[in-house]
């Protein structure tokens, strides 16, 4: 499979090096409802041939490889978790993700509680009574898995679908 | 019914307004959509009471756009909470954005305290900078000032002994006798004041050469020092001429002590490189009384007097000064002969 893949994931090949190259005329930017339209065009595809619970795994699982690659990218000299989280907070804000906070975090960092407003994901969606982040939830579990080298556990424990006005992200770190 | 839904309505206003929770009875208990509204708006108002209290931690169930607003209210207060805490470890880089103006004051309060403390910081650096300095300087004072009374000290030292054996010069020795002499009067102590001169040490040098002759004052003063009582001191006179001070010691136990150290000096011979030296001394012996206020330099002039008696009768012997040998000394003696044995002392 390794050796025939078409997809396999890297910065320049998959994403484009260049932006100013590849779209002179319209630049970096898309609206988030092409974003949304296809996330979830997809998620749909995904649930009607493998299930909700394992789309929303193999959508974690994509997660955790982006939180990976966008920590490598953009946040690997943070030498803490003030740092780090200032780093998640500007480089959310300069890609328009979201506006992203710790809310809080025990002294030995085995636990956090994030919240992050404007979700690209979700923000004004109606409410479902679902949570469904779970791009998020992997994307945060890849970020803090890279800067501890620990394994984490993330869940979405408020969101716009739950009719609450952010998005919050409980963060445990998994017994060694 | 319809007064069942005004009914409902005045308990959604008291809901809304009074400060206790009014009970949700009769009729209006039946009706499902109230007793909902009837709980959202009652965790609603606990959530508030409790924010107003300033406890921001209660997890807030109910939906909708009200509890929402709480929600993401509560979590903006609860990361400010955390940013105040990186503060306070010394984390300056903290920003809150998105809260209009309170955004802008704490995080100008923030900088602020950066800049003060940075500033403090450089002010206590430059502080130990000048302490350190200053110490150096005191040090290197402290220093200075001990070598000043190190040399002062020395220099005491050298103005008050004799450089070669380290007794007392002739002036430190008058110094201290007159001093001794007061209070010998004031008290009626009597004491003697002795010369001592080193028989043949002309010979001596002359025959063993002049560091010998040093060697042999330096031994002549420490079996000397050695067998003086507490309270006695001796002084170099001049060559090979030594003076004592007996403090209360009348002439009998001025007599012993001249003699003890006598014997011992004839005991005890030089000990150069080529063998041991026999050395002796004369002594002269010039008493004073209590109940007379001594002049110094007259009870020099009077143990000189028995000093040269002591001479003129063979040496290596002590010899007491009398009116009588004074006469002798001035008539019968001839100034030669007294020059003589200067001379050949």
């Amino acid at each position: 499979m390794e050796g025939s893949r078409k997809y396999k994931f890297d910065w320049d090949s998959t994403v484009g090096a260049d932006m100013d190259d590849a779209r002179p005329s319209l630049g970096p930017n898309t609206r988030i409802e092409v974003y949304r339209l296809f996330q979830f065009t997809l998620r749909d595809i995904l649930e009607q041939n493998y299930g909700t619970e394992k789309a929303d795994d193999l959508f974690r699982e994509a997660g955790v490889m982006a939180g990976k690659a966008f920590y490598e990218k953009f946040l690997s000299d943070a030498k803490d978790v003030a740092s780090l989280s200032t780093k998640i907070q500007d480089s959310f804000t300069k890609f328009g993700i979201g506006i992203f906070r710790v809310e809080s975090a025990t002294g030995d960092n085995s636990r956090f509680i994030f919240t992050v407003d404007e979700d690209l994901d979700c923000s004004g969606l109606p409410d479902t009574s679902d949570v469904v982040c779970v791009y998020d939830e992997g994307f945060i579990q890849g970020v803090l898995e890279s800067f501890s080298g620990r394994g984490f556990n993330v869940r979405e424990i408020d969101c716009w679908c739950t009719g609450s006005r952010t998005c919050r992200f409980e963060a445990k770190a998994r017994a060694s | 019914m319809e007064e069942n839904g005004f009914t409902g309505l005045e308990h959604v206003r008291r809901l809304l307004r009074d400060n206790t929770i009014p009970k949700l009875e009769g009729d209006l208990g039946e009706n499902p959509l109230l007793k909902e509204i009837h709980g959202d708006l009652r965790a609603i108002r606990e959530t508030m009471l409790s924010f107003s209290a300033g406890d921001f931690s209660p997890a807030i169930k109910v939906r909708g756009i009200i509890p929402g607003c709480l929600k993401a209210l509560q979590a903006h207060l609860r990361h400010m909470i955390w940013q105040v805490q990186m503060v306070e470890k010394g984390d300056f880089s903290q920003e809150i954005r998105f809260m209009g103006e309170f955004s802008t004051a704490f995080n100008s309060m923030v900088r602020q305290l950066n800049k003060t403390l940075t500033e403090l910081k450089q002010k206590e650096e430059t502080l130990l900078e000048l302490t350190s300095v200053l110490r150096s300087e005191v040090d290197h004072r402290t220093l200075t000032v001990e070598a000043l009374q190190e040399s002062e000290a020395r220099f005491r030292y050298l103005a008050n002994h004799d450089v070669l054996t380290g007794i007392l010069n002739r002036r430190s020795f008058m110094e201290m006798t007159e001093a001794h002499l007061k209070t010998a009067a004031r008290n009626g102590i009597n004491s003697c004041m002795v010369m001592m001169d080193i028989d043949h040490f002309k010979l001596f040098n002359d025959n063993h050469g002049h560091a010998a002759g040093d060697e042999a004052l330096c031994h002549v003063v420490k079996v000397v020092s050695d067998g003086l009582r507490k309270g006695d001191f001796l002084g170099r006179y001049g060559g090979e001429e030594f003076i004592l001070f007996f403090y209360n010691a009348d002439e009998t136990t001025g007599m012993a002590i001249a003699e003890r150290l006598r014997a011992a000096l004839e005991a005890s011979p030089v000990k150069l490189e080529t063998g041991d030296v026999g050395i002796t001394a004369s002594f002269g012996i010039a008493p004073v009384h209590g109940d007379t206020s001594g002049d110094a330099q007259a009870l020099v002039n009077n143990a000189d007097t028995a000093l040269y008696e002591a001479k003129r009768l063979g040496r290596n012997r002590v010899a007491l000064y009398s009116p009588d040998i004074a006469g002798e000394m001035s008539g019968g003696i001839a100034e030669e002969q007294s020059e003589a044995l200067r001379a050949e002392a």
